[in-house]
């Protein structure tokens, strides 16, 4: 699996080995709950590589990045970006952002969202390798 | 008689599913349109055609029945019979965009729980078709338990099988037959389970709560208990007014909960509604849409490019103004002809007399002050339709998301200011949008300080008298005086959203619709309803005030033989002594009584500024008897100790009051409308007018200070 670095956010841990199970050492406060990750809540077409740790927050990948939604962390917002489709299993591709850099245009369930982020980093995605089928 | 009577049929979908399209088609132009009670959501309904007791009713666009906004809670109220007044909903009639199947059912299966008769619409079948698809609609239907129809909604086909299934189903029902079907906690009634411990648990004190209090009936209370869990509970926008203290007590758990460990217990409501959803969706649309690069996002590249999207932004921008501003012109030319037309019959017809006065000089001539702007309001309203359906308006509020979040407020904030520069009453109405309600407010309160299209006679005539000559410097002083209104707009909404506006930091998730082909008699329509609003509910304030701000300038009369001439007549009028009582007040703006007789009655409209001075100036025996012109008067017109009235310092400080200065009664008229009370109204005119004074006195006084005059 090839996992680009600069698609890493300096704030998540390369060493942990379970996307599912972050390093609770993490110093990062924002980091969900462990039950939120749990595969098993997510949809049963996501074949989450369970051998790569490359959880991100969204808000972190590039231009043209796909993933897959792990993950949001709870808050205000969630309950409404859950609903307009970012659940744990939905693939999603970061289309652009706004020429002032944000907010974001992603492409989720079909249709395209735009949302700023702030909001793009209470969801943790896992970065589809590139040539990966989506 | 084959059609049941008095029913009502609800139509519910996610914004651009077609749903106004379908709405127009399936009640023609027998619509009323008007507000739920208490709130100034649009209300619109219309008798389904055909039918002898069918009436529809178009709910607002929502995502979800967890509502996070005002409209959406009116769509949850209604189907949950909570609104007073309204009659219980007997059919519901969600129209889902098939070309986004899996998030559009999302609410269909949601409405579906509830145990209410749904009639599922699958429109934009074209699109589908046009991206070489298929979507099995028994296979759909039979999997949610509902009658399915699959329409185009621009063409008008499947139509009239619409028609005979929401007849069929409305012969069918019992009438507010609010869970029929009736949905057990563990099973909805499409037969997907959202059974989970732990939300089940949570939600029980709900559950009983609203079985308790007969809120909803017994076989529905699981799922609208769910429902309500996943609401904000602290926001009163989205609440009910008058919960049960049991309510207020579980809600309070539920957020404990929710806290301590990060996860809301509704979460898992939704991620396990979505895996159905893939489930019910799986193998019925015969391949998902994964492709983004479709025609619209060929568009959105430049649309939304660094250069070219912003080059294009600002030519859309331009000629929105262009339009409005000279499209409007022959138009407005020809409405001002008409009332004087008009008054001139009036007083003709009528002879002399209080009454002919009153009609003259107070109806008619009040209101055509405000009508003349009704073209550029239509224009306006024209754009802002052909904005909205071509789907440009969401990327507009993407292209300035940035911008106006630096003030606090929303990337859909932007058109209404914009719109502000034409008038203030539209861009007010254009708020509508706004989710959020304090965004929404902040939007409103700054929307009039924005220099409006009434404020340019009066930056005209002023800077024509006292800065003749330098072109430049005109040029200048009316930029400075448009950027005075907008920087104070933008630090304004700053400070309301940090101080009484504060509240917890709004989201801008937001569907970025495919581009369409807007139609052109839908835009024809959408527009003309707007406009007509403003005639309707914002015309019975303005002539009310119209002919009050007329008494004040006509009484008391002295005795006519007299022969008073008109100014001297509107110097001893209520309204002269309000502006010869407002002298001390403002003399230190450096204003004298006639001008506070020109701001008195600019309360009507800001531009009768200019023929209320022409009206005062006329009688003045101080002035040069050669002069016949207004300008010519003002400009040489002199105080009792012989100095200048309208010297530059007085002028840019009279500008100064006028950018800031809330004097304009349509737009108090349509912020009563738009928030239903007198509060924000009031304090929108007292911030301004504290404004205004303080920014003049600053001007005048510190301008006499460096030594100008
Ligand atoms: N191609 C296609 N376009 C449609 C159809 N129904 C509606 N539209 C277009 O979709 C846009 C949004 O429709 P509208 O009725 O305003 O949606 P609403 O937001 O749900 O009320 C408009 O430009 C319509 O012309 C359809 O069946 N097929």
């Amino acid at each position: 699996m090839i996992v680009s670095s600069e698609n890493m956010p300096d704030n998540v841990s390369g060493a942990a080995s379970d996307p599912a199970m972050p390093d609770p050492a993490m110093p990062d406060p924002a980091m969900p709950d462990p039950a939120m990750l749990d595969p098993a809540m997510s949809d049963g077409s996501a074949k989450a590589d369970s051998d790569a740790d490359n959880t991100v927050t969204l808000d972190s990948l590039q231009v043209g990045a796909a993933a897959t939604v792990v993950g949001i962390h709870g808050s205000d917002a969630s309950i409404r970006l859950m609903e307009m489709g970012l659940v744990p299993g939905a693939r999603i591709n970061v289309v652009r952002r706004a020429p002032l850099g944000d907010p974001m245009d992603v492409f989720i369930q079909g249709y395209h969202l735009s949302l700023r982020a702030a909001e793009a980093h209470l969801v943790y995605v896992q970065l589809t390798p590139p040539g990966a089928s989506a | 008689m084959t059609s049941p009577k008095n029913r009502t049929v609800a139509l519910l979908g996610n914004p651009n599913c077609g749903k106004t399209t379908l709405f127009n088609r399936l009640t023609g132009l027998r619509q009323k349109v008007g507000n739920y009670p208490g709130v100034t959501v649009e209300r619109r309904e219309g008798r389904l055609a055909g039918s002898t007791g069918i009436t529809l009713l178009d709910l607002p666009g929502c995502y979800s029945l967890t509502p996070k906004s005002p409209d959406e809670r009116i769509a949850r109220d209604v189907l949950l019979n909570w609104i007073p007044d309204l009659p219980a909903v007997d059919a519901v009639i969600v129209v889902v965009d098939a070309s986004n199947l899996r998030r559009n059912l999302f609410l269909a299966t949601q409405v579906i729980e509830l145990g209410l008769p749904v009639v599922l619409v699958c429109n934009m079948l074209d699109l589908v078709a046009s991206h070489g698809k298929q979507i099995d609609l028994v296979a759909l239907g039979d999997r949610l338990g509902v009658p399915i129809v699959g329409t185009v909604a621009t063409t008008g086909a499947g139509l009239d099988e619409l028609c005979t299934v929401i007849t069929r189903c409305c012969t069918s029902a019992s009438p507010a037959s609010l869970s029929s079907s009736g949905s057990a906690c563990s099973s909805g009634a499409a037969g997907f389970s959202f059974a989970d411990d732990a939300l089940l648990s949570v939600t029980a004190p709900l559950r009983d709560a609203l079985v308790a209090h007969q809120i909803v009936p017994a076989d529905i209370a699981c799922p609208v208990a769910r429902m309500l869990a996943s609401s904000p509970s602290s926001d009163s926008d989205v609440s009910p007014d008058h919960w049960p203290a049991e309510f207020t007590l579980a809600f309070a758990r539920i957020q404990k909960q929710w806290r301590s460990n990060g996860e809301h217990p509704s979460s898992a409501l939704v991620q396990a509604r979505y895996v159905a959803l893939q489930q019910i969706t799986g193998g019925v649309v015969d391949h998902e849409p994964t492709s983004f690069i479709s025609r619209s996002d060929r568009i959105d590249a430049i649309v939304t490019h660094k250069f070219w999207g912003m080059a294009a932004f600002t030519t859309v921008m331009l000629v929105m103004f262009l339009a409005i501003f000279s499209g409007a012109d022959p138009i407005m030319g020809f409405i001002e002809s008409g009332v004087s037309w008009l008054g001139g019959f009036t007083a003709s017809v009528l002879g002399e007399g209080v009454l002919t006065d009153l009609l003259v000089d107070g109806v008619i001539a009040g209101v055509g002050n405000i009508v003349v702007f009704f073209p550029q309001i239509c224009i306006l309203f024209l754009f802002i339709a052909l904005l909205e359906d071509t789907g440009y308006m969401a990327r507009v509020a993407f292209l300035m998301d940035r911008v106006m979040s630096g003030a606090g407020l929303h990337g859909k904030s932007f058109i209404p200011l914009l719109s502000s520069f034409a008038c203030a009453v539209p861009a007010i109405m254009a708020t509508r949008t706004i989710e959020n309600r304090r965004d929404r407010l902040a939007t409103m309160l700054v929307a009039p300080l924005m220099s409006c299209s009434a404020r340019l006679p009066v930056y005209i005539i002023l800077i024509t008298i006292l800065f003749p000559g330098a072109l430049w410097l005109k040029v200048g002083i009316m930029l400075s005086m448009y950027a005075l209104g907008t920087i104070t707009a933008l630090a304004v909404a700053f400070i309301l959203k940090r101080t009484l506006l504060k509240g917890p930091t709004p989201t801008f998730i937001m569907e970025l619709p495919p581009y369409r082909m807007p139609m052109p008699g839908a835009l024809i329509r959408n527009m003309w309803d707007r406009s007509k609003l403003f005639l309707t509910q914002a015309g019975t304030v303005i002539l009310a005030l119209s002919i009050v701000l007329w008494a004040l300038a006509y009484f008391p009369r002295v005795d006519a033989k007299a022969g008073l001439s008109p100014g001297a007549q509107l110097r001893q009028s209520y309204m002269g002594q309000i502006g010869r009582g407002m002298e001390p007040i403002i003399e230190p703006l450096g204003f004298d009584w006639k001008i506070g007789v020109g701001l008195a009655a600019s309360f009507a409209a800001r531009e009768v500024f200019v023929s209320t001075m022409g009206i005062v100036y006329g009688i003045e025996g101080d002035v040069d008897e050669s002069s016949t012109t207004l300008i010519d008067a003002m400009s040489n017109a002199r105080r009792d100790d012989g100095r200048k009235v309208f010297t530059p310092l007085t002028g840019i400080s009279l500008m100064v009051f006028y950018v800031l200065a809330c004097q304009c009664m349509s737009t108090i008229a349509v912020v009563k409308r738009e928030t239903n009370s007198w509060r924000w109204p009031t304090f929108m005119f007292a911030y301004m007018t504290v404004l205004a004074y303080v920014a003049s006195l600053i001007v005048y006084q510190g301008g006499l200070a460096v030594g100008f005059r």
